[in-house]
């Protein structure tokens, strides 16, 4: 029983890990977006999607 | 933004659970031939005039999009969502943007990279490691 709550634990924090890698990655496409905007609206349009 | 990468995520989930056990091969072809059948009657609609001549660079580009972008891509795309996890798969919408502004840096001279360009790739990987570290730690 012990062991099952551990793990569950460290699934949760593996979990939580991978969806704050995955928002700071996000976040470094938004700062490429904002780069290529400067070159022009198609450019960031492509970046976005 | 948010919503291209849910789309992608939500795309990978569908693919994986429904293409598992089918060759590369054969959802490339499926997937592909919709994608062209859709978009082919949207051209027509659109009701754009066919060039008499086709102009060369514009069409090798298209070639080079048909061929490597899309039947290649495809089959890797289809080969390694049969190998790896949902999760490495999924992360995969972070680094086409990266590739994109790469490739677009070695073919268009008149747009150098900026610091930012650096900055945000940093940051695109940086969150990559973090999201993929334990499952990769956790796999051994």
């Amino acid at each position: 029983m012990k062991r099952v709550g551990r793990r569950t634990k460290a699934a949760d924090i593996r979990r939580f890990e991978q969806i704050l890698g995955a928002l700071v990655s996000l976040a470094g496409v938004a700062v490429l977006f904002l780069d290529r905007l400067d070159v022009s609206i198609q450019q960031a349009i492509g970046v976005a999607m | 933004m948010i919503g291209s990468v849910g789309i992608t995520t939500a795309y990978s989930m569908l693919m994986k659970r429904h293409t598992t056990g089918i060759h590369g091969a054969v959802s490339t072809t499926v997937f592909l031939t919709v994608t062209a059948l859709v978009l082919g009657v949207v051209a027509l609609a659109s009701g754009e005039p066919l060039p008499d001549s086709l102009p060369v660079e514009p069409t090798i580009a298209l070639l080079y999009l048909a061929v490597i972008g899309s039947v290649v891509a495809f089959l890797v795309y289809f080969w390694l969502l049969a190998r790896t996890t949902l999760l490495l798969t999924s992360t995969l919408v972070f680094v086409y943007p990266l590739v994109a502004i790469i490739t677009d840096a070695m073919f268009e001279r008149n747009v150098p990279l900026t610091a930012r360009v650096d900055i945000g790739a940093a940051i695109t990987l940086g969150g990559l490691a973090v999201s993929l570290r334990r499952s990769v730690s956790a796999r051994r």
